[in-house]
C-alpha cells in the first residue's frame, strides 16, 4: 500500500465513495451530515435516485414553452387537454390558423362556446345543455336590422292605408256615383255587404308580403327577430326544458307573438277603417 | 244612414282630452324644467342658491388670480368662504331637489285629477253613446258590429249571452244577463269608447309612421369581416 501515490489513493478513494452510494448509501450519509435522521421531511439525497436529473430554472421556462409550441403543433398533452384555458387557446389558434387576417370575430368565438358549452375550472360545462341559447348577435348588425324592420313595418303599414283610404271611400260614398260606369266589375268588391271579405282577403294578402319580406332580411342579416327582440323569449328561453310540463315552450311562445303581431296588425287598420269612415260620413 | 248622434260638447271634450293627453306625451322631456321654472323660479331658496352660486364663482376667480404664497391672508381668507358657500349650495341644492320631486309630483297629481279621472268618468258616463253610424249593417259580422255599437262588453258577454239565449229559447225564462242591451242587427253605430280606442291606435300608428319613415336616424350596415376559404 505504501508504495502507491497520493494520486492514486484518491482516485481509489474516489471509486470506493461512488460505489457506496450508488448502493443507496448517499441518504445515510447525507443525514449523517446535516443530523436530520428522524426528520419527518423528505431527507432523500437526490445522488439515490439518478432518474430525477436536477433541473435548473430556467430549463424548466423552455419545458413550458416546448409545451405551448406541443399545443401548435396540436401534439396534445393528455393533461393539458382538460384544462379550459388551453381549449380556449387551442380554438383561437384555429381560428387565426383558418387564414383570417384580422384578429378573430370574437362573437363567433363566443356563440362556438356557447354551443359546445365551455368547461369552467372544475371541469363542468357553466351552460347545461338542455337549456336553448340564441346564438349571440353583433349589437351593430341588431340595431341595423330593428331599422330595417321598422321601416318595413312603417312602410307596410302606410302603403296599406295607402290602398284602404280609396276603397273606403267608395264603400262609404258608393250612392253618389254610379258604381259599375266607374269601375264596371270591381263594382262588387265596393260594395259594402262584401267589404269584410274584401278587407280581409287584402289583409291576408299585405301580411303575407310583409312576412315574406320580413324573413328575407331575417336571412340577411342571419338574425331572427323575435328570439333577439322579445323579452318574453328571452325569459322563457331561460327556463330548462323539462320544468314545464309543455314541451318546446319556447317555440310556442314564438309562434303566439307571431300570432299576436299579426293580429296587432289587423287590428290596427281596423281602428284605420272605423275612424275613415267616420270621416267619410262626416263630411 | 244619419250623420253625427251624439252632442256637439261630448265629442269636442273627447277630443280635447285627447289631444292634450298626446302633447303631454310628446313634450314628456320638457316637463322637468317647465316645472322649474314656473315653481322654482321664484322661491327663495332659488334665488339665495343662484345668488350664492355667483358669489362662489367670483371668489374662485379671485383666488385664481392672486398667488397663495404672495397674499397668503386674502387667499385663506377667499378658502374658507369657499368652504362654507360649498356647504350652504349643497344644502341649498338638496332643498331644491326636495322642492323639485314635490312639484313633480304635484304635476302627476293635477294630471290624475285634471285629465286622466274626468276623461275616464266621460268615458263611463257616454261611451255606449254613438258617434257616427256605418253606411251598412252588414260590413262587418255580427261579433264585430256588436262591439262597434255596444263597447268592450259586449264581447265580454257574447258567450254568456249566447248560452242564455238558447236556454231562454228552450224555457223562455229571462235570466239577468240577458237583460243587458245587445246589438239586435239593426243600424249600426260606431260607440264613443270605441271610436276613441281606434283614434288613439290610429294616432299612434301615424306616430310610428312618421318617426321611423322621416324621423328616424339612417343606421349605416355595419361592416362584416368574411372568412377566408381554406
Amino acid at each position: 500500500m505504501s508504495n502507491i501515490s497520493e494520486a492514486e489513493k484518491r482516485k481509489l478513494f474516489r471509486e470506493r465513495r461512488q460505489k457506496k452510494f450508488s448502493n443507496g448509501g448517499a441518504t445515510s450519509r447525507l443525514n449523517k451530515i446535516t443530523g436530520q435522521a428522524d426528520s419527518q421531511l423528505n431527507t432523500e439525497s437526490p445522488l439515490d435516485n439518478p432518474k430525477n436529473e436536477f433541473v435548473l430554472p430556467t430549463e424548466r421556462k423552455v419545458e413550458t414553452t416546448s409545451s405551448h409550441d406541443d399545443i401548435h403543433n396540436e401534439k396534445s398533452v393528455s393533461e393539458s387537454e382538460n384544462t379550459p384555458q388551453v381549449e380556449l387557446l387551442k380554438q383561437l389558434a384555429s381560428m387565426q390558423k383558418e387564414g383570417s387576417d384580422s384578429t378573430p370575430d370574437l362573437f363567433s368565438l363566443l356563440s362556438s362556446m356557447q354551443q359546445n358549452g365551455v368547461p369552467n375550472a372544475n371541469g363542468f360545462s357553466e351552460i347545461p345543455s338542455d337549456i336553448p341559447m340564441a346564438p349571440l348577435v353583433d349589437p351593430a348588425m341588431l340595431n341595423y336590422h330593428n331599422y330595417l324592420v321598422s321601416k318595413l313595418k312603417a312602410w307596410t303599414i302606410l302603403l296599406k292605408w295607402i290602398v284602404l283610404v280609396p276603397f273606403l271611400y267608395l264603400v262609404t260614398r258608393g250612392e253618389d256615383f254610379d258604381h259599375s260606369s266607374i269601375l264596371g266589375p270591381l263594382s262588387n268588391v265596393t260594395d259594402s255587404t262584401n267589404f269584410f271579405m274584401v278587407f280581409t282577403a287584402f289583409e291576408i294578402v299585405a301580411t303575407s308580403i310583409y312576412y315574406q319580406r320580413l324573413q328575407n332580411i331575417e336571412r340577411n342579416n342571419k338574425v331572427n327577430t323575435l328570439d333577439n327582440n322579445s323579452k318574453i323569449v328571452k325569459m322563457v328561453s331561460i327556463v330548462p326544458e323539462g320544468i314545464l310540463p309543455i314541451k318546446n315552450i319556447k317555440g310556442k311562445v314564438v309562434t303566439l307573438l307571431q300570432y299576436w303581431d299579426v293580429l296587432a296588425m289587423f287590428i290596427s287598420d281596423i281602428c284605420l277603417v272605423l275612424i275613415v269612415i267616420g270621416i267619410f260620413q262626416k263630411f | 244612414m244619419s250623420d253625427l248622434t251624439m252632442e256637439y260638447w261630448v265629442l269636442a271634450t273627447t277630443l280635447m282630452f285627447v289631444v292634450i293627453t298626446k302633447f303631454l306625451q310628446y313634450s314628456a322631456n320638457y316637463h322637468e324644467s317647465w316645472v322649474s321654472k314656473f315653481t322654482q323660479g321664484n322661491t327663495s331658496s332659488y334665488k339665495d342658491y343662484m345668488s350664492k352660486l355667483h358669489e362662489q364663482k367670483l371668489l374662485q376667480e379671485e383666488n385664481h388670480s392672486i398667488s397663495a404664497q404672495d397674499n397668503y391672508a386674502k387667499w385663506t381668507k377667499n378658502n374658507r368662504k369657499l368652504d362654507k358657500l360649498a356647504t350652504e349650495l349643497k344644502t341649498l341644492k338638496a332643498q331644491i331637489h326636495e322642492q323639485a320631486s314635490k312639484s313633480q309630483q304635484l304635476l302627476k297629481t293635477c294630471k290624475l285629477v285634471g285629465l286622466t279621472l274626468p276623461f275616464f268618468a266621460l268615458k263611463m258616463w257616454k261611451g255606449k253613446e254613438i258617434v257616427y253610424y256605418l253606411p251598412s249593417n252588414k260590413m262587418f259580422p255580427h261579433l264585430f258590429n256588436g262591439t262597434w255599437h255596444q263597447g268592450w262588453l259586449f264581447v265580454a258577454m257574447y258567450p254568456l249571452d249566447f248560452v242564455l239565449s238558447k236556454i231562454n229559447t228552450v224555457y223562455d225564462v229571462t235570466f239577468i244577463a240577458s237583460k243587458v242591451p245587445v246589438y239586435k242587427g239593426t243600424a249600426v253605430g260606431v260607440s264613443l269608447g270605441i271610436w276613441v280606442w281606434a283614434l288613439t291606435n290610429v294616432l299612434a300608428s301615424i306616430e310610428f309612421v312618421i318617426n321611423q319613415l322621416f324621423l328616424a336616424q339612417a343606421v349605416p350596415e355595419p361592416v362584416v369581416t368574411e372568412k377566408k376559404a381554406n
